[in-house]
C-alpha cells in the first residue's frame, strides 16, 4: 500500500467532513418520522361524544399474528356508557414485547379504534410493564409507561424522549 | 327411489325431502329455517333449487324424450324450496345452475335488508349461519339504500335469554321449537309483515327448556344471557363431553376461555338427547368458576386449616393412617364420580383392607333392573307410566316422552347425519296424550301433557304400585276404599291404566327417585313391570349412579354403607359429600380420628376436616359415566383453571405415593386398564355417542342399601334440575328459578303465617335449609316441597314447621 | 322449575256458557283452537278490546297459551289489546294505498286529530292506526272506520269524513264502481253503514 492510497482514503474521509451527515445525535436530535410509521398503539375516542371507539369485538386479537392482544368485553351501562352501543372493552391489553407492529389490528378494527402512533420509546425494566392496558393507550395519554411512572415519582410533567407532533388523524376517522 | 342430484344418482327412501337428497349426494344448499328434529316449513326460501320430474302417460308408461330415449324431465316452472319438497321417482334436482345461484344471491340480499350487520358486537359472530351463508352464497352487495328497521336491541325474554329484535330474520325456528319439542307455546310472532317480531305474553318464558333456542337461532337474535359478551366464538375451547347434571347423560359442548367456563351448548347424541338439553344443565355451570373454589390442599395445624402442598397433605394422611387399622377407615364418593374415580376409590379401599366403601346418594333399590328400557324405547313407547317429577329429575327424558306422544319414530340417520328436513314432522301435530300417565304426590310439569294423572298421597308410592299390581294379577279385583285413597285413584282408573300397560307392545314404566328410595315401593313397581310385561327405566339420583353400582363401589355389608360409616368408622375419606350440614352428624364427625374431605368448596364438612383436598368439578374430569339406560358415555375435561385440584384418581396417585404403593386407579389410564378387564370395552376410544353393551355384561349386583328416605314426614324433598347445593353460586339460574323454592299450599301458608316471596330458614331432617316461600295450589294441603340436596335424597322428611325462621319478607312481584 | 299463572278477574264467559258452547260446537273437538277468532270477537264486541287477562282466559278455553292468542290478535288489525276510541280510524299503508298517497292521508289525519299512530284522543272519541292491507287495493287509498270502508279517500273526502265523525256519526259510504270512467264527482251515497263484524 502506497502513501498515495492512504492519502486517497483520507481525502475521502476529509471530503465527508464537509458534507451534511445522514445520522442524527439521538436522543438529542430527532429524525423526521414518516406519517405512516407504526409505533405504540393508541385507542381512540369519538371526538364529539368522548366515548371510546373500541367496542370490544376482539377482531384485532383475531388478526394479530403474534397473539399479543387480549380483549374482554362487557355490557355498557345505558346511563353511563363507555362506548356507543351495547358492548365495550372491559379489558384491553397489548403485550408490547410480543407485538411486531405490523398494523393488522388497525386494519381489522371495524370502528377505527386502534391505530399505531409515532411513539417508539417504550423500553422498560420488567416484563409485566410491557403489557399495556387500556389506560396506557387511550388517546390523550402521554408517554410510555415508564415515562409516566417517572413523572409521577418526581411530581413533574411527562418528559418525552421523543416528542411526536400533533396528530389530527388520530383524533377520529370520519365514517 | 331413484333421484338425480347434479348428475349424482341416488337411491333414497320414499318420503325423503329434496334438501336431504342434495346433502346425501354431497351437494350443498343454504338454509335457515330447517332444523334437525323439527318440522320443515319453507319459511326462509333460501334452499331454492331447480326441480324436475318425469311424467306418466295415461297407461302408466313414462313420457319419453324422443331425442334421448329417456323419460322426459318436466321442470317445475318456479324454483322449489327443497326442504318442503318430497322426492319422487326419477326426480332431478339441480342446485348449481345460474338461475339457482341468482335466486340464492337475491335471497341473501333480501334477508339482509333489515339485518343490522352488527357482527362485531354480536355473540353469534363467527358461528353465525347467516354470516356464513352470506359469504358463501351472497355477492356482498346490497341495493337497499333506505333506513333499516329499528327495534329493541336488548330485550330480556327471561333471566336466561336475551332477544335482539333487529337481528331476527323470522325463520320461526324458536317458535316451532317451543310448540314441537317441549310443547310450551311461549313464543310467537307478533304483528305482521316487516313489523313482525318475536314476542311473548308469558313473561319469563315459563318452560324448562328455553336455552335450546339460543343454539338453534341461525342469527344472533336469541342469545344465552349468562355468556353475554364473554368471548367470541373462535376464542372458546370447545370440549365435547357428557353432562353430569342428571342421570340421562346428555351430550354437551363446554366452551371455556382463559380457564373459565363461559357457556354450555347442547351437542348431538341421536340416541340420548338428540340436540336438546334442559336449562339446569345449560345454565348450571357458573359455580365451577366461583372465586371461592378450593385450589390448594389444607391441613389442620394447631386447630386451624392452613394451605399446604399435595406432598405435605398426602404425607400427613399416610402418617395418620399408619396409626389406624385399615378396617376402621370409611371411603365414600358422590354418585357423580366417574367410573375411573370409582376404580380409584375401590383400589384405595382394597389397599386399606376396608369394606366400608360406598357411593352416595344411593337409592334403597337397585337401579339395574331386569328389563331396562333404553331412551329410544321410551321415545317409541305406546304406553308410558311416569312416577315422579321427570322434568326436574331428568329433563331430557321429559322431552323424549313428548316424542313418544307424537308417535313419530326417530329418523334414520343419513350419510350427512340427522335429516335436515323430516317431512313426517308437522307444526301443531296431534299428540297421543292418552298413552301417557303421570303419577306424583304434587303437581308436576309433565302432567300438562298427560292423558291421565294421579296424585297419590305423599309417601304412597308403594300403595300406588301395589294397587296396580293387584289389578294386573286379577283384572276383576276391586280396590277397597282405603286402598283407593292410598293409591290416589279409583278402581276404574287403575284398571284402565293396567289394561293400557298390559295391552301395549312397548310399554315403559319410568321410576323416579320417589319410587326408588323406598325398598317396598321399588319392589312393588318391579312386580308391576313384570306383571304387565313392560320395560322399566329407573332414574338414578346422579349422573353415574348406575355406573358405580355396576362397577361395585359398594360396602361389603349393609351396615358399612354410607350412613353406617358416618357412625362407625374411625376415619373417613369423603369425596364431594357434605354430611355435616346435618348438625347431629357434624357432632359425630368431630369425634373422628381422621377426616379427609375432597371437595370443590369449603363445605360444612370441610370445616371439620383434618385434611381438605381440592377437587375437580364435574367439568374438569376425564372419565366415563354410565347413564340410566346403561350406556357408557365419555366425559372429557374442559380447560378450567382451578389451581392444583384434581379428581379422585389424582388423590389415589398422591396418596399411594405417600404410602409407597402404586394403586390401580392412580391415573385415568391405569383405571381404564382395570375397567377394560371388567367390561371388555376400550374406554380411551369410546365414541361420542357412547356404547350400549348388550345386557349380558351386567354381572350379578349386590344391592345393599339402607332406606335413605323416611316413610313419613311433613315435607317432601323433591328433585330439581337446578341443583340446590350450587344454586347460590349460579347467579343467572338462581334468578330464573327464584331461588330454592319451598312450595306451600295456600291454606298451609295462612296456617304457618308464610307469605309468598319470604326468605325463610327451616330445619328439614336435621339440616338447616334456606328457601324462598312459593305459595301454590300445586302441592296438596299438609305438604310442602323443597328441592333436594345430595345429602337429602328425594322423599319425605320431617321438618320443624313451628321453628321456621322468616329472614326477610319480600312481596312476590305479580307478573 | 317454572309455574303457570293464576286468574284474578271474573272470567268473561262465566255467565255466557251457552254462547261459549255454541261457538265451540262449530269446530271439531280436536280443532278447538279454531274457535279462537270468534271468541276474540265476542270479547271485543263487549269490552271494546281484549285485555291480557282475557287472552289468558281464552288461551285456556281453546287449549293454547296467551302468547299464541297475542300472536293471532296482533296479526289482525281488527283486534285491539288496548281500548280504542269510539271511532277507530285505520289507514291502509300497504303498496297500492301507499302509491295512491296513504302516507299523506295519514299525516293529514294525524295533524287533524292531533294524535300519532296507535294513539287515542284524550276525549276517547278517535283513535288512529296504520294498518296493513285491508283488501281493497282496487279503490286505494282506503280508510276503515270501525267496520266501514271509505274508499278512494282524497283530501276533500277525508275532511268530509272527519267533519262527519266529529258530529258523532259515520257518514254514508260512497260506492266506487271502479275504473277511470267514474270520477270522484260521480260517487254517490248508497246506503247507511252496517256492522260488518258478524261472523
Amino acid at each position: 500500500m502506497s502513501v498515495i492510497d492512504i492519502a486517497k482514503g483520507m481525502g475521502l474521509t476529509l471530503g465527508y467532513m464537509f458534507k451534511r451527515p445522514v445520522t442524527v445525535q439521538y436522543p438529542r436530535d430527532k429524525v423526521q418520522i414518516q406519517p405512516r410509521f407504526r409505533g405504540r398503539h393508541h385507542l381512540l375516542r369519538h371526538p364529539d361524544t368522548g366515548l371510546e371507539k373500541c367496542i370490544g369485538c376482539s377482531l384485532c386479537a383475531a388478526a394479530c399474528p403474534a397473539y399479543a392482544i387480549y380483549v374482554e368485553a362487557a355490557e355498557n351501562d345505558p346511563a353511563n356508557p363507555v362506548s356507543p352501543g351495547e358492548r365495550y372493552a372491559k379489558i384491553y391489553e397489548i403485550n408490547m414485547l410480543r407485538c411486531i407492529f405490523c398494523g393488522f389490528c388497525e386494519e381489522a378494527c371495524p370502528t377505527g379504534a386502534v391505530v399505531l402512533g409515532h411513539e417508539f420509546e417504550i423500553a422498560d425494566f420488567r416484563y409485566q410493564d410491557f403489557v399495556y392496558r387500556k389506560e396506557d393507550m387511550l388517546v390523550g395519554t402521554k408517554g410510555s409507561k415508564w415515562q409516566r411512572r417517572e413523572a409521577e415519582a418526581k411530581g413533574k410533567d411527562v418528559k418525552l424522549g421523543f416528542e411526536a407532533g400533533p396528530r389530527p388523524e388520530l383524533e377520529g376517522v370520519d365514517y | 327411489m331413484k333421484v338425480r342430484v347434479n348428475d349424482v344418482e341416488l337411491d333414497l327412501a320414499p318420503g325423503t325431502s329434496a334438501i336431504d337428497a342434495v346433502f346425501a349426494a354431497g351437494g350443498d344448499v343454504p338454509y335457515f329455517c330447517s332444523q334437525e328434529y323439527m318440522s320443515p316449513i319453507g319459511a326462509c326460501r333460501m334452499c331454492l333449487a331447480q326441480v324436475g320430474a318425469p311424467r306418466k302417460e295415461r297407461d302408466g308408461s313414462w313420457v319419453m324424450d324422443e331425442a334421448t330415449g329417456q323419460p322426459k324431465i318436466f321442470w317445475f316452472p318456479n324454483l322449489m324450496a327443497t326442504c318442503t319438497t318430497q322426492v319422487m321417482e326419477g326426480m332431478v334436482i339441480d342446485t348449481l345452475s345460474e338461475r339457482v345461484k341468482t335466486a340464492q344471491n337475491g335471497m341473501v340480499e333480501f334477508t339482509l335488508i333489515n339485518h343490522p350487520l352488527d357482527c362485531p358486537v354480536c355473540d353469534k359472530g363467527g358461528a353465525c349461519e347467516l354470516q356464513d351463508r352470506s359469504y358463501e352464497f351472497g355477492d356482498g352487495l346490497s341495493r337497499f339504500q333506505f333506513d333499516k328497521r329499528h327495534n329493541e336491541k336488548h330485550h330480556p325474554l327471561s333471566d336466561l335469554i336475551t332477544l335482539d329484535r333487529e337481528r331476527c330474520i323470522q325463520c320461526k325456528r324458536c317458535v316451532r321449537y317451543f310448540e314441537e319439542v317441549p310443547g310450551d307455546e311461549v313464543l310467537d310472532f307478533i304483528e305482521r309483515t316487516a313489523h313482525t317480531y318475536i314476542g311473548t305474553a308469558d313473561p319469563g318464558l315459563p318452560s324448562n327448556f328455553t336455552g335450546n333456542i339460543a343454539d338453534i337461532c341461525p342469527v344472533g337474535a336469541l342469545l344465552d344471557a349468562s355468556s353475554r359478551f364473554r368471548g367470541r366464538n373462535w376464542e372458546y375451547d370447545h370440549t365435547r363431553t357428557t353432562s353430569m347434571d342428571d342421570a340421562t347423560g346428555a351430550a354437551i359442548i363446554v366452551d371455556a376461555r382463559t380457564g373459565r367456563i363461559e357457556r354450555i351448548k347442547a351437542a348431538l347424541n341421536p340416541d340420548v338427547n338428540k340436540t336438546w338439553i334442559d336449562d339446569g344443565t345449560r345454565f348450571g355451570h357458573e359455580y365451577a368458576d366461583s372465586p371461592d373454589r378450593l385450589t390448594t390442599p389444607l391441613i389442620r395445624r394447631q386447630g386451624k386449616l392452613e394451605p399446604a402442598t399435595w406432598d405435605e397433605a398426602t404425607a400427613f394422611i399416610a402418617e395418620r393412617l399408619k396409626g389406624l387399622s385399615g378396617k376402621d377407615v370409611g371411603i365414600a364418593i358422590r354418585s357423580d364420580s366417574t367410573l375411573e374415580e370409582g376404580v380409584a376409590a375401590m383400589a384405595l379401599a382394597e389397599e386399606l383392607g376396608t369394606g366400608q366403601l360406598d357411593h352416595a346418594p344411593r337409592p334403597a333399590a337397585t337401579l339395574i333392573g331386569n328389563q331396562v328400557a333404553t331412551i329410544t324405547d321410551l321415545a317409541t313407547a305406546d304406553a308410558i307410566l311416569v312416577v315422579g317429577d321427570l322434568t326436574e329429575e331428568a329433563g331430557v327424558l321429559d322431552l323424549r316422552v313428548k316424542d313418544a306422544l307424537k308417535g313419530v319414530t326417530p329418523p334414520t340417520l343419513m350419510p350427512h347425519g340427522v335429516p335436515i328436513a323430516d317431512l313426517r314432522l308437522k307444526e301443531h301435530m296431534p299428540r297421543q296424550r292418552e298413552i301417557l300417565t303421570v303419577a306424583a304426590p304434587y303437581r308436576v310439569d309433565l302432567m300438562r301433557h298427560a292423558g291421565a294423572t294421579v296424585r297419590y298421597p305423599a309417601g304412597g308410592e308403594a300403595a300406588f304400585f301395589r294397587a296396580l299390581g293387584k289389578l294386573a294379577a286379577d283384572a276383576n279385583a276391586l280396590l277397597g276404599e282405603a286402598d283407593e285413597a292410598a293409591a290416589g285413584m279409583s278402581t276404574g282408573q287403575a284398571r284402565a291404566l293396567v289394561a293400557r300397560l298390559a295391552a301395549a307392545k312397548r310399554g315403559v314404566i319410568v321410576l323416579g327417585g320417589l319410587a326408588l328410595n323406598r325398598r317396598e315401593s321399588a319392589e312393588a313397581a318391579r312386580a308391576l313391570v313384570k306383571a304387565v310385561g313392560a320395560k322399566e327405566l329407573a332414574v338414578g339420583p346422579m349422573a353415574n349412579s348406575y355406573g358405580l353400582e355396576l362397577l361395585g363401589v359398594l360396602p361389603s355389608h349393609e351396615r358399612y354403607g354410607y350412613a353406617g360409616m358416618l357412625d362407625g368408622a374411625k376415619a373417613l375419606v369423603l369425596s364431594h359429600l357434605d354430611p355435616a350440614q346435618d348438625g347431629e352428624v357434624a357432632e359425630r364427625l368431630r369425634g373422628k380420628d381422621l377426616l379427609v374431605v375432597h371437595d370443590i368448596f369449603m363445605t360444612e364438612t370441610a370445616h371439620l376436616a383434618d385434611v381438605v383436598l381440592p377437587a375437580a368439578s364435574v367439568y374438569e374430569r376425564d372419565g366415563t359415566v354410565v347413564n340410566l339406560e346403561g350406556r357408557f358415555l365419555p366425559v372429557r375435561a374442559a380447560p378450567v383453571d382451578a389451581g392444583s385440584s384434581t379428581d379422585l384418581t389424582g388423590v389415589a396417585r398422591a396418596l399411594g405415593e405417600a404410602m409407597g404403593k402404586r394403586l390401580e386407579g392412580r391415573s385415568v389410564r391405569s383405571a381404564r386398564r382395570v375397567l377394560k378387564k371388567r367390561f371388555d370395552i376400550d374406554f380411551a376410544e369410546l365414541p361420542d355417542h357412547g356404547l350400549l353393551p348388550r345386557a349380558k355384561s351386567r354381572g350379578p349386583v349386590k344391592a345393599l342399601a339402607g332406606e335413605v328416605a323416611a316413610g313419613t314426614g311433613n315435607v317432601l324433598v323433591v328433585p330439581s334440575m337446578a341443583r340446590a347445593e350450587y344454586l347460590s353460586r349460579n347467579r343467572h339460574l338462581a334468578a330464573a328459578v327464584g331461588g330454592n323454592r319451598l312450595r306451600v299450599n295456600p291454606e298451609d301458608a295462612v296456617k304457618h303465617n308464610l307469605t309468598g316471596g319470604a326468605e325463610v330458614r327451616l330445619k328439614v331432617g336435621g339440616t338447616w335449609r334456606q328457601a324462598v316461600v312459593h305459595v301454590t295450589d300445586g302441592v296438596p294441603r299438609g305438604l310442602m316441597t323443597i328441592p333436594s340436596l345430595p345429602e337429602q335424597p328425594v322423599g319425605l322428611a320431617q321438618a320443624d314447621l313451628a321453628g321456621i325462621v322468616v329472614e326477610q319478607v319480600r312481596l312476590e312481584v305479580a307478573s | 322449575m317454572n309455574e303457570t299463572h293464576t286468574h284474578t278477574q271474573t272470567p268473561f264467559f262465566a255467565d255466557k256458557q251457552e254462547k261459549l258452547a255454541e261457538i265451540l260446537s262449530r269446530y271439531p273437538a280436536d280443532g278447538r283452537r279454531s274457535a279462537l277468532m270468534p271468541l276474540l270477537w265476542e270479547v271485543q264486541r263487549e269490552e271494546r278490546y281484549v285485555s291480557e287477562e282475557r287472552m289468558r282466559e281464552l288461551a285456556e278455553i281453546v287449549g293454547t297459551t296467551a302468547t299464541e292468542v297475542k300472536g293471532v290478535m296482533s296479526f289482525y288489525s281488527t283486534y285491539h289489546d288496548q281500548p280504542v276510541g269510539t271511532f277507530h280510524i285505520q289507514v291502509c299503508s300497504t303498496l297500492s294505498c301507499a302509491l295512491a298517497g296513504s302516507d299523506e292521508l295519514f299525516d293529514f289525519l294525524s295533524n287533524e286529530l292531533g294524535i300519532v299512530n296507535g294513539e287515542t284522543t284524550a276525549d276517547g272519541r278517535f283513535s288512529l292506526q296504520k294498518v296493513e292491507c285491508v283488501g281493497s287495493c282496487g279503490t286505494a287509498p282506503v280508510v276503515q272506520v270501525n267496520d266501514t270502508y271509505y274508499e278512494r279517500v282524497g283530501r276533500g273526502r277525508c275532511r268530509h269524513l272527519v267533519d262527519a265523525l266529529r258530529q258523532g256519526e259515520l257518514p254514508p259510504v260512497w260506492r266506487e264502481r271502479g275504473g277511470d270512467t267514474v270520477g270522484a264527482a260521480k260517487a254517490e251515497p248508497v246506503k247507511q253503514p252496517t256492522d260488518r263484524g258478524e261472523g
